[in-house]
């Protein structure tokens, strides 16, 4: 190409975007945009799975918690009875001839 | 936020920042992707914008900040694939808003504004296919007005270099 032709490409390249159209956005892009909102707020299924799994092991180990703790008091309660029983009716300082 | 005044910004503004993402990117998909990014951090954030600046320049500022982003990952992807380009890009891309008789011309004008650095790049994106002012475009990359002169300037020499190798190489 010749000097003068390739100036005048050059010049007329830099002149090419002169008057572009804005392009308009695709159809639809709203609702897309909107779907792509929704699944991004959404946990995925394997997710949803560990959580329910999860809480239900914490469920049943809270229980079973309860109920040894329970189980404890109550024998507690039950050996602290003996002794006030014992105590009370056999204390070291009386002797059975004291009856 | 309401989803119908999110619906409203959406509606409002999706021709422009999807026009923006094109220019940038300069692949439909892509933009499309990167418009729906904007929107969803306009979403997600809609509470810091102190209306300080208008909302298109806030628009405007997450569009090119997103873009520039992606670019930037881009670049340093072909980097470690090809360290020696550093013409114009033969994948050419018709942008879709371009007269028929400027198509060719202005794919290869894309590809040269491809390869200006990020701010030349930024300034006259925003100027030659957003077609905003010089005082829109200081408000969006924070600068003055004569240093978005100052970039056009330059980018227009820098373009003019990289056409000439172009057409003495064609």
């Amino acid at each position: 190409m010749k000097e003068i032709d390739i100036n005048k490409e050059i010049e007329a390249t830099l002149n090419s975007l002169d008057g572009l159209q804005r392009v308009k956005a695709p159809e639809g892009f709203y609702e897309r945009l909107q779907a792509r909102m929704q699944n991004q707020a959404k946990p995925s299924g394997m997710w949803v799975n560990i959580l329910r799994y999860s809480a239900a092991a914490m469920i049943i180990l809270s229980l079973a918690n309860g109920y040894l703790l329970f189980q404890n008091d109550s024998e507690e309660i039950a050996s602290a009875n003996i002794e006030d029983f014992t105590a009370a009716y056999f204390d070291d300082n009386t002797t059975l001839i004291e009856y | 936020m309401s989803e119908a005044e999110f619906k409203e910004i959406v509606v409002t503004y999706q021709d422009r920042v999807y026009n923006t993402c094109l220019g940038f990117l300069k692949n439909e998909g892509d933009a499309e992707d990167m418009a729906q990014e904007v929107f969803i951090t306009v979403y997600n954030s809609y509470d810091t914008f102190l209306g300080k600046s208008a909302l298109s320049t806030w628009l405007y500022k997450i569009a090119m900040n997103k873009c520039l982003e992606e670019i930037r990952k881009r670049n340093s992807q072909k980097r470690s694939d090809d360290d020696s380009y550093s013409g114009i890009s033969e994948n050419a891309f018709y942008h879709p808003g371009a007269t028929l008789e400027n198509k060719e011309r202005s794919s290869i004008l894309l590809g040269a504004i491809a390869q200006l650095p990020e701010a030349q790049q930024t300034a006259f994106t925003l100027s030659k296919i957003d077609g905003l002012s010089y005082e829109e475009i200081s408000k969006v990359m924070n600068k003055t007005m004569g240093s978005v002169e100052s970039l056009i300037h330059r980018g227009k020499s820098k373009l003019q270099q990289l056409l000439r190798n172009y057409y003495e190489g064609n």
